[in-house]
């Protein structure tokens, strides 16, 4: 166990490493940030337009070669020294760390309200399997995992806050403010553990020692809670921990939408804007959340299937 | 069965609780709680005297990233900043002559020596005076400051020698040469509080911004939203709204729901084609003008053989139907340029300069004279939401110009691609940019960038004399020549003003916009 520990933890490390090189080399060959701070007054000539670059370079450190700008970059980093943010001249860490809380908030909302909605949706489509109930819950299953998430969040906005003016179009603040972005964001988990709740139950029910327990006269919420939902929770919670990450993605368009100030809009702006250092930052606590995500996921197998041992 | 009606009655009432929910929102009149910061989203208090609004919400498409007048650097932002700052001069927008607002006088005492005399008894929001000391002191602290961190406004005082104290409310400031923009450093300049910038640094002031305009900084949260209150000890007249809020919608479609559910008060540029809508549900509609034009460049580094015959550069404004293009993409707002970059009202507007009409035969028939009478293919690049609709814009025009056989293969990199191939000049034949003539001229060109080769050198000599008139009036007729020749040669497309749309909730007093981004509140 120990030894698996381990080795997961090297690979996670070493992953990290790779996705923040990929970024580092990524980021440069797409365009250069000191170009965005050039004043293109038309009354400045050519020459102090030049001049005002090649100082806004050399600030930043872009007038080295790359790879000199590289392990400057790794020098820093294992500082925990990460730079100051381009745009906001704060250091990066407190750009991010500001927002990070915010984000925190959004995804656990949208957790929470995915298992929540979700685990007893396909429970209940999986014992009353052919249904109304059923067919609703595979087709809103589906619709969940189709329907884009800038869409729907028009949509909420058009219907929660322009017709009935119950929740506030965008910002933070309230816990009214948190609704529609969690929901927005929750939207696919839901879907997706309810249609993987709903087969897990199904073959769960079909098993024999799910007969053997009707037989020897359990009530039926045993029989379900007790066995069924058990041995169908292996697939679940894969589902939902994998998720995880892929919710932290779609973070971004919904934080957009809705001007929820966290990580995800900061990172969308950012890139726009070139700001190196605040994208790395965002790059590799996206990075580090993932792969914990996926060690958790690894650790969390063995303590729910004792079946599957590690050596 | 008993089970599914079980299961059938608690959908129900969960169903009802929720009808119910909805409708006693309804019945509420939609008011939401207002909590901390979050009071931005409730329907604010109104004064039942006045009848509109003590709170102002505004929604943005962008904040600014940093609170300190000088280094905030988008034009957009002093819809912000001029209420909590002010400049020390400001531009007149009808006679576009540059007038002292802090200052009592500002005069040009010979070629290259500028007087400027402070009004007395000016303070800051802190109770710091401002002084010629003072500012003498901000302007030293912000030299050894980060340079990153300014804005050209600033880097406008690099046209002066030096700068010295007279006594506590006159300074003498030294130009390196006659230049015509001597003004625009206090046009520009927003004066800081010296000894609390000496104090807390140009970090901390981010933090706790002073200024002497009416309102003061009251909270922040970056990206999300800047309040100000009203500085009841303004020496102006007092604006009648007692709080601003800016929130960030970088939505449009979001700032447009948010007014409709009074949310906010007023949506910042919002998109013409949301107007009908908006009008019809009774929201008011500032249309505003802006000094950024929308330019395309032809040719501007002279490098191509085609393009250096004038016939071929006017049959390519021939071909336009600019007009459809302006009611079509920017809904008719703006406005539409007479073949300059200025709009009427800019320095140095030409009324005798006029718009080439469209006319696609006369443009074949140019480009018959020309040697091209069965067209040529060229390639261009240009912007993709940078500027208001840039993109379809320039789509459309590369269709009219198809029309008469000029193929333009068209690319549109990413912003600071496209930037840098600005800065290295290496930009193709088409080019576009939004091109600000804010304390600038009617003689603004991409014409004058290149470094080598200027595809017209009399015009770079005909606007470097310009540069050197310091008398107006000189001045002004040597732009409207200027202004005229680069129509005659068909340097660039002129097309119209950006426009800046303000809708506005019907409670609010008359609200004003200057074509610099500038929000007026009127005063008590």
């Amino acid at each position: 166990m120990r030894t698996f520990i381990i080795r997961r933890f090297l690979q996670a490390v070493f992953v990290i490493l790779l996705v923040v090189t990929l970024v580092f080399f990524l980021i440069r060959v797409s365009g250069d940030p000191a170009s965005l701070g050039v004043n293109l007054d038309p009354n400045r000539s050519s020459e102090e337009i030049d001049a005002e670059y090649k100082e806004i370079r050399q600030k930043m450190g872009l007038d080295k070669p790359l790879s000199i700008q590289y392990l400057v970059f790794w020098q820093r980093t294992l500082q925990l020294d990460f730079g100051y943010s381009f745009r906001y001249g704060v250091p990066a860490t407190r750009v991010i760390f500001e927002r990070l809380p915010n984000s925190l908030q959004l995804g656990a909302a949208a957790a929470v309200i995915g298992i929540a909605l979700g685990l007893p949706l396909g429970i209940i489509a999986a014992l009353r399997r052919g249904s109304i109930i059923d067919t609703a819950a595979t087709t809103g299953a589906v619709l969940g995992i189709v329907t884009p998430q800038f869409f729907l969040a028009i949509v909420l906005i058009l219907v929660f806050s322009v017709t009935f003016r119950l929740l506030p179009t965008s910002g933070i603040g309230t816990w009214k403010h948190l609704i529609m972005p969690a929901v927005t964001l929750s939207t696919g988990l839901t879907a997706t553990v309810a249609r993987i709740a709903r087969s897990g139950m199904l073959e769960a029910l079909g098993q024999d020692y799910i007969r053997t327990a009707r037989a020897k006269g359990l009530a039926e919420w045993a029989v379900i809670f007790q066995h069924a939902l058990r041995n169908g929770s292996m697939s679940v919670i894969t589902v939902t921990l994998s998720s995880l990450p892929h919710l932290m993605g779609t973070v971004v368009i919904v934080e957009v939408v809705f001007s929820w100030p966290g990580v995800g809009n900061l990172l969308a702006q950012s890139v726009m804007a070139r700001d190196y250092p605040v994208v790395f930052l965002d790059v590799i606590l996206f990075s580090v959340l993932t792969v914990l995500t996926f060690l958790v996921l690894d650790l969390v197998y063995v303590a729910v299937d004792p079946r599957i041992r590690y050596r | 069965m008993r089970r599914t009606y079980k299961l059938v009655g608690i959908l129900g009432i969960v169903a009802a609780l929720l009808v119910v929910s909805g409708c006693v929102g309804l019945n509420q009149g939609n008011m939401m709680p207002a909590e901390g910061p979050a009071e931005a989203a409730a329907p604010m208090a109104e004064d039942a005297a006045q009848n509109y609004p003590q709170e102002m919400v505004v929604g943005m498409g962008a904040l600014p990233v940093t609170l300190v007048g000088n280094t905030i650097p988008s034009l957009q932002s002093r819809i912000f900043s001029k209420l909590m700052y002010e400049t020390l001069a400001v531009l007149n927008e009808e006679t576009g002559v540059i007038e002292p607002h802090l200052l009592e006088t500002m005069e040009l005492v010979d070629d290259t020596t500028v007087s400027i005399k402070i009004k007395e008894g000016l303070q800051f929001h802190n109770g710091e005076m401002l002084t010629a000391p003072g500012l003498a002191k901000t302007f030293e602290l912000l030299k050894e400051s980060d340079p990153q961190k300014f804005t050209w406004s600033f880097r406008q005082l690099n046209d002066y020698e030096s700068y010295e104290v007279i006594d506590d409310y006159t300074m003498e400031f030294t130009l390196k040469e006659p230049i015509d923009r001597w003004a625009n450093l206090f046009a520009n300049h927003m004066p800081l509080a010296p000894d609390h910038l000496e104090t807390v640094g140009l970090d901390g002031y981010t933090e706790d911004p002073v200024g002497t305009g009416p309102y003061k900084f009251s909270s922040w949260q970056r990206d999300s939203y800047i309040t100000l209150d009203r500085w009841e000890e303004y020496p102006g007249p007092k604006p009648v709204i007692e709080s601003v809020t800016f929130r960030h919608m970088p939505e449009a479609a979001v700032r447009v729901a948010a007014l409709k559910s009074d949310e906010i008060h007023v949506a910042a540029h919002v998109p013409p084609d949301q107007v009908p809508s908006l009008l019809q549900d009774g929201f008011e509609l500032y249309v505003g003008d802006s000094m950024q034009s929308m330019y395309v460049g032809i040719d501007i580094y002279g490098r191509s053989e085609i393009l250096q015959d004038v016939r071929v550069r006017q049959a390519m404004l021939y071909a336009v139907d600019l007009e459809a293009m302006w009611k079509t993409i920017a809904g008719g707002y703006g406005t539409l340029l007479d073949c300059q970059i200025v709009a009427p009202g800019g320095f140095g507007y030409n009324e005798n300069v006029k718009r080439y009409p469209y006319d696609p035969e006369k443009a074949r028939q140019l480009l018959a004279e020309a040697g091209y009478a069965d067209g040529f293919t060229i390639t261009g690049s240009a912007t993709s939401g940078r500027y208001f609709r840039d993109r379809t814009f320039m789509d459309a025009l590369i269709a009219q110009w198809a029309q008469v056989g000029i193929q333009v293969e068209m690319e549109y990199p990413e912003s600071s691609v496209w930037l840098q191939e600005l800065i290295d000049q290496t930009l193709p034949l088409i080019m576009n940019i939004g091109l600000n003539w804010y304390l600038s001229d009617n003689t603004s060109s991409m014409w004058t960038s290149a470094r080598e080769n200027p595809p017209d050198p009399d015009f770079i000599e005909m606007v470097n004399e310009k540069r050197k008139l310091v008398d107006a009036a000189e001045r002004e007729r040597k732009v409207r020549e200027i202004a005229a020749y680069s129509c005659e040669n068909a340097q660039a497309l002129y097309a119209y003003t950006i426009p800046a749309l303000y809708a506005l909730n019907p409670d609010l007093p008359e609200l004003t916009f200057s074509k610099s981004f500038e929000m007026f509140i009127p005063s008590e």
